[in-house]
Formats: structure tokens, C-alpha cells, sequence
């Protein structure tokens, strides 16, 4: 603790080795400069009304009342989103883990993420427009899901394969039918790709903004934070961005430690 | 230790830098200007392709010195103007609209535009500068009296009004029901989930004051405002009024349109939007290639007149090559060029560019009748009109009508949410039981046959992994 914090350095520099957590440093430069620095940055404007500082926007955001029922909204979306995305993805995922070429069909489902998501959901726009669907909430729900289902299959196919065949044979031998052996054992097992799957929709579901604008105008918690820093109103537009933020930490959070628990009984 | 007092030393960096852009002390606004540069701020697609090299050249033949002009884009007024306040010194010229205008004077961004030093500010419409007088008056801005009409120069102008499909409505359909076409008034089938709005709110708040105007549903006490006053008037009342109105229409809406509407209304895919009439008469030219007709008109009632205009921020370090700019852009044969090329109408007095042969032969190469295109109602209405008024800046009021804006938006039909989403969960439950009985009566009928085989392979698989 006495040592002079120059001599500290220069030892540091002296002692300089290329290992390992070196070629770390480029990414947490970059990981500084483009996700710290503008976290940093949101706090700052969240408290800054007229160059002081000050609790005004949470007031004014509190205030107008729309953000809020938008944010709820926007939660029943995504929430909507991921049901559909598991009902849909986890019958699959199970089919496919249980095929022999159930890998090459994943990269069936894992193509279309190759084209960038905008040209696809014009592209569906296009597609409703031709066959004169109406556009509107169903068709908002049908680009999220389209959009985000391959992240909820390739959790749910990894989690599948992996599970030990052995484990539902044996449940077999000691009298389990089908329905008993997939309630107790595959589904208990798969999930933490249940976990993951989820995190990875509705996390990104709930701050969607230009897939909801392009096939419906639904406008979502992403679409409000977007017009108001387009209308210059970087404070609330902050605010709404801590939210958030704040709503996804918990919710990764929430789910991680579900996962835990689970996890464990799992070992056995 | 070590890492915690590392981790505070990062955390101190970063705050001091985000301090530092948060309060506009860009770093790179620290580089000195060039002479040779003039930084000009427009909206996209706002000028014709060869416009800035052409005034490059014009300027090197007119002082003997070269200019590189430094041509960047904005897609709205709020972001011309946050960039303006924040990274001023790269900004010599920019193009807002008028409330912007306002809004810019009131902060003290503006500088006056030294008129003296332009020598083609003669061929300017002297109607601007009578209707801005009238509309914005004179600003007290730091206890001094500001005249508007000083601190501008217009570059395009034009209104907001009903663009609708004339294949479709009649043109007595359309203008009998005015800004009721919108919300389909005159009750056609035809219409139903076909019209567009613009995803704009003050555009959207006029339209909803204005057919409320129409239909007569305003609170008693508006009924005497002018068109000008009344859609520069935001309170509660009339706010809650426009609400109504405007969850009223979604009834029969397609979309709120951000930039696809010209194209929707081209396709057909859309038979009625709020457009502003460069937008509605690009729309129209292109539309007869698809063999689509659109029309467009200003209901009876009144409308919005708006224009965008040359400003020169405080911040200005190329003042000089700013004025150039203006100057050149008020040349008649530079402005209708700009015109043709993007459909608006410039803010050229009409009587001087008929006057200009160069503009008759231009006009003619892109196969426009001379007559015909100045006395177009649609691009040139009549200024001096009392129902068209323009907007001021909603200054702190913007916050509660965008608020309305959201509640708008937000308001939803969530059965149909409901309906999907049971449906769906029915149809993956019967699914997957479906599944189970297949699955459990073929495992019980072909037991011995499906098993043997499987269990074979189980135990050479078993045994690769021995070896």
C-alpha cells in the first residue's frame, strides 16, 4: 500500500506480458467508447433539463401519461411475441432434435436471419399488401415472431440434442408412457433453453420500434423513445431509455435466477 | 482494491467525457473553419443533383476563389435544430422550416441575413415577407424588437391538403367533404382501411382542428379564431377535442404513413392521404405511369401554408460564401431547376421566372406547358389567402400535444389480439395432442419392429464410444 503509485506503473510496464487477457483489451476499448460511454451519456441527459440538473423529466414524462400505457403495451407485445415464438418453436425444436438431419433443417430456420431484417420485414409488407391483408396488430405480432423465432430454436434445438437419450429410455423401462417420460424428464431438462430462448425474444421484443411502424404502425415503448429524440427531447427520451434499460436488467435478472434453481434440481 | 480504484478511474473518464458532449463542447468544433468550406444543412432529396457543383464553379468565376461545399441532410426540423445548437461551427447555412425559424430566432441562433450583399434578392416573391409579417409580427427577443422577414430567405414553399385517388372519388366527393375525405365522411365502402395519415403530429393536429372547424364540433368559443390562430392554438379544450377526433378516424385508417405513403397513393394501395403539395404533385406525375390519377386540393375551410427557408446561424464562420449560396439559389434558372427536380414550388416571384427565357427552354425540356405550370392552383395558390395560415413554434406546449400524438397512437383494438392469441394457443394444443396419440399408437402397433432395429444401433454407438 506504500509504494508509490508512479514506481507502480512503471513496474506495471516492466512486468508487461503478452498473454491472453491482452488481446481482450481491443473489445473492452470498444466495448467502453460504444456501450459505456453511451449508457453514461443517457444517465447525464435522463437528469439534465436546461442545463441543470434536476428530476423534471421524470416528472414530465410521469405527467403525460402516454409513455407509460404505451410501456405496457409494449410488455403485452412482447410478452404475446414469446408465447407465440415458444408454442411455435419448441415443437419444432423437439421434432428436429429428435431427427437425424434435424441439424441441416436448423439452418433452414437460421437463413433468413442471414437477410438484414429490414429488407425482410418490407418484405412481408409487401407480401400482406399483395394479398391485400389489412395491416394491423396481427400483422405486427406475425414480423415479431418471424423475426425473432429462430432465436428461440436454436437455444431450444441445442438444449434438446443435448439431453441423454439414455435418461428418457430409462423412464421408458420403469413404465412411463410417451406424455409421462416428455413431462418428466425433456421438458423439465430443456428448461434452461427455455430460459435462454426467452431472454433472447422478449427482451429485444419489448424495445422493437421500426418492425412494429412498417407493418401496422403499433406503436411500441421503441417507437415512443425514437419520436422523442426525434423531436429533440433528449431528457424524457432518456428517461424512457433508463426504464428501459432498467426493465431489461430486471428481467434478465428475474430469469436468471429462475434458471438457478432449476438448474440444480436438474443435475439430478 | 487495485480493480475497484481502476474501475472509478474509467468510470470518472467516461462521465467527464459524456459531460463534456452532453454540454455541446464537441471536441471537434475545436478545428478552425476552412474558408474554403461552406457547410450547408437541407433536407434530403431537396435539391437538384448538380446544383452544388454548379455553384462551386459559379463561385470560383465570380470571386476567383475555390469553395468546397460541405453538403449534409436532415430528415426533420427538431434535428436541424439540435444540430445547429450543438455543433453550430460546422453549420454556415441551413434550411428549416418557418416554426423553426421562430424558434430559432427566439434562442438567439439566428443572424440577420445581410440582404444588401445578395444581388438576386429582388427575384424573391415579395408575398413571403407580407404573409411572415402579418403571421409571426415582430419578435421581442432580448428586449429588442426582431422583424422575422431579416433573418431569412424562402427556398420552397407550398401547403398541406387532401391528396386522394380521382379514380376512385369524384372530385365533388372530394371537396364537398373536405377534410372529412380523411375520415371518410362520405361513407365509401371503397375507403375503408384505405387512408393514410401523416405520422406528424403538427400536421395531424391541424388537420383534426380543422375538420373539426368543418363539421362544426368546435367548442363554441374557436368559432371566431382565424385559420392561423386556430391551429397555433394549443390547450386542453381543443387538445382533448383533436383526440377524439383523430381515434375517431383510425376507424377507416390504413396506416400513420412516415415515407411510404407517395408510394402507397402511386400503387393505389392507398386512396386518401394529408400530403404537402410538392409531395402530392410528384405523386401525381408519377402515378400516371402506373395509370393511377390522384388530385389534390386545399379544402374550403382552409389549410396550412408553410415554406422552408435559408437561415445563417450565429455560428457561422463562412458567412460570406453563405450569402453566395442564397444568392445563387435565387438566380431563376437555379431555382426552377431545383423545382422541377423535386416538385415544390421555389419562392421565386412566378412574374420573373416567366419572364426568364432560361427557365421557359428548362421548363419546356421536362415537358411542361409554361402556362400551365404557373397557374396551377396546386402549386401556386394564392398567398394573400386568409384560410391558409401558417404555424408558429408550439414552444413548450410541443411536449403535451405530442403527448396526445402518443395516446393516439397507443390506443389499440385488443380483441383482435385476443383472438389471435387464443387461436393460436388452441391450434398448438390440439397440436401437440394430436401428436401424442399418433405417436403412442404407432409406438404400441409396431413395437418389435421399431425397436429391434433401434436398439442395434444404441449398441454400436455404444461401442464406438469404447473404442
Amino acid at each position: 500500500m506504500k509504494t508509490n503509485p508512479l514506481k507502480k506503473v512503471s513496474q506495471k510496464i516492466k512486468n508487461f506480458r503478452l498473454t491472453r487477457g491482452v488481446f481482450a483489451w481491443p473489445y473492452v476499448l470498444f466495448l467502453t467508447v460504444f456501450v459505456v460511454l453511451p449508457l453514461v451519456i443517457i444517465l447525464v441527459n435522463a437528469f439534465l433539463a436546461d442545463g441543470k440538473l434536476s428530476f423534471a423529466n421524470f416528472i414530465a414524462l410521469a405527467k403525460d401519461g402516454a409513455s407509460i400505457k404505451v410501456l405496457i403495451n409494449s410488455i403485452f407485445i412482447g410478452a404475446v411475441t414469446t408465447i407465440l415464438c415458444l408454442a411455435i418453436g419448441y415443437p419444432v425444436a423437439y421434432t428436429l432434435a429428435n431427427m437425424k438431419t434435424g441439424s441441416i433443417i436448423v439452418i433452414l430456420f437460421l437463413l433468413p436471419m442471414w437477410v438484414n431484417f429490414l429488407v425482410r420485414t418490407l418484405a412481408a409488407r409487401a407480401v400482406f399488401e399483395a394479398l391485400s391483408i389489412p395491416l394491423g396488430e396481427g400483422t405486427v405480432l406475425f414480423g415479431m415472431v418471424y423475426n425473432y423465432i429462430p432465436f428461440m430454436i436454436l437455444p431450444l434445438h441445442t438444449t434438446l440434442t443435448n439431453i441423454d437419450k439414455s435418461f428418457g429410455e430409462a423412464a421408458a423401462d420403469l413404465g412411463a408412457d410417451r406424455v409421462t417420460v416428455f413431462l418428466k424428464v425433456t421438458l423439465p431438462l430443456s428448461v434452461p433453453g427455455i430460459i435462454s430462448g426467452i431472454i433472447m425474444v422478449f427482451i429485444p421484443t419489448i424495445s422493437t420500434f421500426a418492425i412494429s411502424q412498417l407493418l401496422g404502425g403499433v406503436h411500441l415503448f421503441g417507437d415512443s423513445i425514437h419520436e422523442k429524440f426525434i423531436h429533440g427531447l433528449y431528457g424524457v427520451g432518456s428517461v424512457m431509455s433508463l426504464i428501459m434499460l432498467a426493465f431489461v436488467l430486471l428481467s434478465n435478472m428475474l430469469l436468471k435466477k429462475f434458471n438457478k434453481g432449476e438448474a440444480k434440481a436438474s443435475i439430478w | 482494491m487495485k480493480k475497484s480504484l481502476i474501475l472509478i478511474l474509467v468510470f470518472a473518464f467516461v462521465l467527464s467525457g459524456a459531460v463534456m458532449i452532453a454540454g455541446g463542447q464537441d471536441i471537434a468544433q475545436a478545428e478552425a473553419a476552412d474558408d474554403g468550406k461552406l457547410y450547408v444543412m437541407n433536407w434530403g432529396d431537396y435539391i437538384a443533383p448538380d446544383t452544388v457543383a454548379n455553384f462551386e464553379a459559379w463561385y470560383k468565376a465570380k470571386t476567383g476563389e475555390d469553395i468546397k461545399v460541405i453538403y449534409t441532410t436532415q430528415d426533420t426540423n427538431e434535428m436541424m435544430f439540435t444540430q445547429v445548437e450543438k455543433s453550430g461551427e460546422t453549420i454556415d447555412l441551413v434550411c428549416p422550416s418557418e416554426y423553426t425559424i421562430e424558434k430559432m430566432l427566439k434562442a438567439g441562433m439566428l443572424k440577420k441575413i445581410d440582404k444588401a450583399k445578395i444581388s438576386t434578392i429582388d427575384n424573391v416573391d415579395p408575398a413571403f415577407y407580407t404573409k411572415v409579417e402579418s403571421g409571426f409580427g415582430t419578435l421581442t427577443i432580448n428586449g429588442q424588437e426582431v422583424n422575422m422577414k431579416d433573418y431569412f430567405v424562402p427556398y420552397m414553399w407550398g401547403t398541406l391538403g387532401v391528396l386522394y385517388n380521382s379514380d376512385v372519388i369524384t372530385q365533388e366527393e372530394a371537396e364537398g367533404a373536405g377534410y372529412g375525405l380523411l375520415w371518410n365522411t362520405i361513407e365509401k365502402k371503397e375507403l375503408k382501411r384505405k387512408i393514410l395519415l401523416k405520422d406528424s403530429v403538427r400536421d395531424t393536429y391541424a388537420a383534426g382542428l380543422l375538420y373539426l372547424k368543418e363539421q362544426g364540433k368546435l367548442p363554441e368559443k374557436y368559432n371566431s379564431y382565424s385559420v392561423e390562430k386556430l391551429i397555433n392554438t394549443v390547450d386542453a379544450e381543443l387538445l382533448d377535442a383533436v383526440e377524439e377526433a383523430l381515434i375517431e378516424q383510425k376507424k377507416d385508417l390504413k396506416e400513420y404513413e412516415v415515407d411510404q405513403g407517395k408510394g402507397d397513393m402511386v400503387k393505389g394501395a392507398a386512396y386518401v392521404n394529408l400530403a404537402w403539395s410538392g409531395d402530392a404533385l410528384y405523386a401525381m406525375e408519377e402515378a400516371l405511369e402506373n395509370d393511377v390519377n390522384l388530385d389534390f386540393f386545399v379544402p374550403a375551410v382552409g389549410g396550412n401554408i408553410w415554406f422552408d427557408g435559408w437561415v445563417i446561424p450565429t455560428t457561422c464562420q463562412n458567412e460570406k460564401a453563405a450569402l453566395a449560396f442564397i444568392e445563387y439559389n435565387c438566380l431563376p434558372e437555379v431555382a426552377i431547376a431545383n423545382a422541377i427536380e423535386i416538385g415544390y414550388t421555389c419562392g421565386i416571384n412566378p412574374e420573373v421566372l416567366k419572364a426568364n427565357e432560361n427557365v421557359k427552354a428548362a421548363l419546356y425540356e421536362a415537358e411542361y406547358d409554361v402556362d400551365e405550370y404557373f397557374s396551377d392552383i396546386v402549386r401556386y395558390p394564392d398567398m394573400t389567402d386568409v384560410t391558409l395560415g401558417m404555424m408558429h413554434d408550439f414552444g413548450d406546449d410541443q411536449v403535451a400535444v405530442m403527448a396526445m400524438w402518443e395516446r393516439v397512437k397507443a390506443t389499440k383494438t385488443s380483441a383482435t389480439l385476443w383472438i389471435v392469441l387464443g387461436s393460436v394457443a388452441g391450434v398448438v394444443v390440439i397440436g401437440v395432442a394430436l401428436f401424442f396419440i399418433i405417436k403412442n399408437k404407432k409406438g404400441s402397433k409396431g413395437r418389435v419392429v421399431v425397436e429391434g432395429p433401434a436398439e442395434d444401433k444404441k449398441e454400436d454407438d455404444t461401442f464406438d464410444v469404447e473404442v
